[in-house]
């Protein structure tokens, strides 16, 4: 009975048979809202998205296309499901183990955050990348399961669950933590904190009082509509939503500044320096200089400069054939340097992305699968031809935020190699000296 | 514009000029180049004459092969297979036949149609291998039955599932060769059989227990001779 507490799942995904209970409510696979069939665990209306197919109920059955990654929800299938019992066991003061110390603008998003779980609502908190957003949400989380709320932490990206769990693991060291991800081995256990993808926040139906969102731009596609779904039937219509992120969406940002949802600001990084502000050059038409097999001269003369004065780089480009011809030019020219290429899908990504943290590398050509989450400690970066469509605003803000982290170097360059300025770089930029602005009139940071 | 039936992504299509040339059958293309080039057709590969797996070393069967002759001595077996059974084919064959997406079977019409329909192929009988009940209401259909509806293909479904519905894949290799007959001849067909040359279709072959107990069934129907095929090996 617990297992489906908050939960809408198919029978097969039940890690117990159930007993019968007249809490227990039975939703068919498919249902109509306001004159349209969707799909009740995605809620796809899309015609296009349902297949017909041959099916052992003998009617004329369909499945759900879009969701079928999480097992068929076919029109006969059903989805049981109860109402969240918040029942969970008394927790071993204290709850939280963690002892570290927040910064000033830590302190203050971590306030608004205690405010919006204890009322409800929505909270959107735009952090730039290394202001320490994770430790903020600790004391809101705290309160929240001391009035026995049921609170999950979620992301589009398994990655920063992964991240995350070993984190609040050691922050509450004595509560349980369920986490949840497509392909892990761990059977579902009911508990009241829980680490999730928004994939499997499908699986819930009104079970949290709290829910926050990490890295809430990363989701994919048909972003807004598909994200207040997940949200929408995996929360409490009472309960509190937070979003977490470094680079919202354009849309969201309107949203923020038409003041449609309440948001915190964390301009500054929790070392107190200001961010790395991107510097543009011109490189001309660099991908015609590649095809004549010459030298772009503006670029190759600033990182022979760079390797001159032994500084460590990061180099983006567009794509992996572009990232290729760049490196059989640099072989060419600076035969004495050591470095190499990295891609998403390169077998050997984890270990290149350590050699590169033990400074085995002078610099480090990639596309734009760094962007996140990987920090290196004292680092220039470059992004070769940022006007290119992969170069979205985000990914150019989040490119420029792998500079400067460490609290002992915490400057360093970013060089934006152009050719044609688009829309997404002169905006990455507005962002990057607006946020040091505003740190600077909080406050926040030094002047220098 | 085609829609990959595989991995999604759209992609302008491309007629060749040797297909209009020779008046091949244009069968819309449902794939996208990079699942395209994830292929591995077999029939350009030096195969073993036994089960058409490529060959490990200079003989012409392969050790498997030489056991199964043992086994049915008087059993001229010879297997016909598409592709390798790569990444990409058990990620084709995990989506159609455990998720149950029906549209995947559409996948190899081309390839089904060009190989059935070919001169030799005329006057044989198809008979796809059944599955059990319990895979039946778990899936809704039989993959190998939609597989040629798909394409086209007449078939008889003269074998009838009788066993306990275990997967094969939750059986360790020793468990699945030992497993009993799972198969049973559906008595309305036994007669139409005889005298008739058949061939057994299954979507992967794997050891080959599954074909050649279905095998044995049609034997004793007396089909004059016995081919076995499958997209996959
Ligand atoms: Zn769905
Ligand atoms: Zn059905
Ligand atoms: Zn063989």
């Amino acid at each position: 009975m617990l297992e489906i507490s908050g939960r809408e799942v198919l029978i097969e995904e039940l890690t117990a048979p159930l007993e019968k209970d007249s809490a227990i409510t039975q939703v068919e696979g498919f249902k109509v809202v306001r004159g349209q069939l969707h799909c009740s665990r995605c809620g796809t209306s899309d015609r296009k998205k349902r297949q017909i197919a041959p099916c052992s109920c003998g009617k004329d059955c369909y499945y759900c296309v879009t969701c079928l990654q999480m097992g068929k929800i076919k029109r006969c299938s059903i989805l049981y499901t109860a109402k969240e019992q918040n029942h969970f066991p008394s927790l071993k003061e204290p709850l939280l183990t963690w002892e570290g110390e927040l910064s000033k603008q830590q302190k203050e998003a971590s306030l608004a955050i205690v405010e919006t779980i204890k009322i409800g609502g929505e909270r959107f908190i735009w952090a730039v990348a290394g202001a320490g957003k994770t430790e903020m949400i600790f004391k809101g989380i705290e309160l929240a399961l001391q009035d026995k709320k049921r609170v999950c932490i979620a992301s589009p990206r398994v990655d920063v669950c992964l991240e995350l769990a070993p984190r609040l693991k050691r922050a509450f060291q004595h509560v349980p933590l369920a986490v949840l991800y497509g392909g892990s081995d761990e059977a579902y256990c009911y508990t009241q904190l829980v680490i999730a993808t928004t994939h499997q926040l499908l699986r819930f139906n009104q079970a949290f009082d709290v829910l926050i969102i990490d890295e809430v731009d990363a989701f994919p596609f048909n972003v807004d509509q598909a994200l207040q779904y997940v949200a929408k039937k995996a929360k409490k219509q009472q309960g509190a939503l937070i979003f977490l992120s470094a680079t919202p969406s354009r849309k969201m940002q309107r949203a923020i500044q038409q003041k449609k949802l309440t948001a915190t600001m964390l301009p500054a990084r929790y070392h107190g320096y200001r961010l790395p502000e991107p510097q543009l050059i011109w490189c001309g038409d660099w991908q015609k200089k590649i095809r004549q097999q010459k030298k772009i001269s503006v670029f190759f003369s600033y990182l022979k400069k760079s390797l001159d004065n032994k500084r460590r780089t990061l180099i983006f480009l567009p794509n992996i054939s572009l990232m290729q011809q760049v490196a059989r030019q640099l072989e060419h020219c600076f035969p004495d340097s050591a470095f190499t290429t990295v891609y998403a899908q390169d077998p050997k990504r984890k270990d290149k992305i350590t050699d590169m943290r033990q400074e085995k590398y002078d610099f480090l050509l990639t596309t734009t699968i760094l962007e996140r989450g990987v920090t290196f400690k004292d680092i220039d970066v470059i992004v070769l031809g940022a006007e290119d469509r992969t170069f979205t605003e985000s990914a150019l803000v989040q490119i420029a935020g792998r500079a400067g982290r460490h609290k002992d170097f915490p400057s360093g360059a970013v060089l934006f190699f152009y050719y044609g300025k688009t829309r997404a770089l002169k905006k990455a930029v507005q962002q990057i000296k607006r946020m040091n602005r505003l740190a600077m009139e909080r406050g926040l940071i030094e002047r220098c | 514009m085609l829609t990959c039936l595989c991995c999604g992504k759209q992609e302008t299509e491309k007629v060749l000029l040797k297909d209009i040339v020779y008046f091949k059958k244009l069968v819309s293309a449902n794939r996208c180049q990079t699942c395209q080039s994830r292929l591995a057709p077999l029939a350009n590969e030096v195969t073993c004459l036994g089960c058409c797996r490529i060959k490990q070393d200079g003989n012409d069967w392969c050790l498997d092969c030489i056991k199964w002759k043992k086994t049915y001595p008087d059993y001229p077996f010879s297997h016909t297979a598409l592709f390798q059974y790569n990444s990409f084919l058990k990620e084709w064959l995990e989506n159609f036949k455990y998720k149950g997406d029906y549209r995947l079977a559409k996948l190899f019409d081309q390839e089904l149609t060009d190989y059935f329909n070919a001169k030799n192929q005329k006057n044989k009988k198809c008979i796809p291998i059944p599955i059990s009940q319990a895979s039946m209401e778990l899936r809704g259909f039989n993959q190998v039955e939609e597989l040629l509806t798909s394409a086209g293909i007449e078939f008889y479904p003269a074998l009838v599932h009788i066993g306990t519905g275990k997967k094969q894949s939750s059986k360790n290799r020793k468990e699945r060769m030992e497993s009993d007959q799972p198969f049973k001849l559906d008595e309305k067909y036994c007669k139409q059989l005889k005298n008739k040359r058949v061939i057994l279709i299954d979507d992967v072959y794997t050891t080959g227990r599954t074909l050649f107990h279905a095998a044995e069934l049609l034997r004793q129907a007396e089909a004059t001779t016995i081919e076995t095929f499958s997209i996959a090996r």
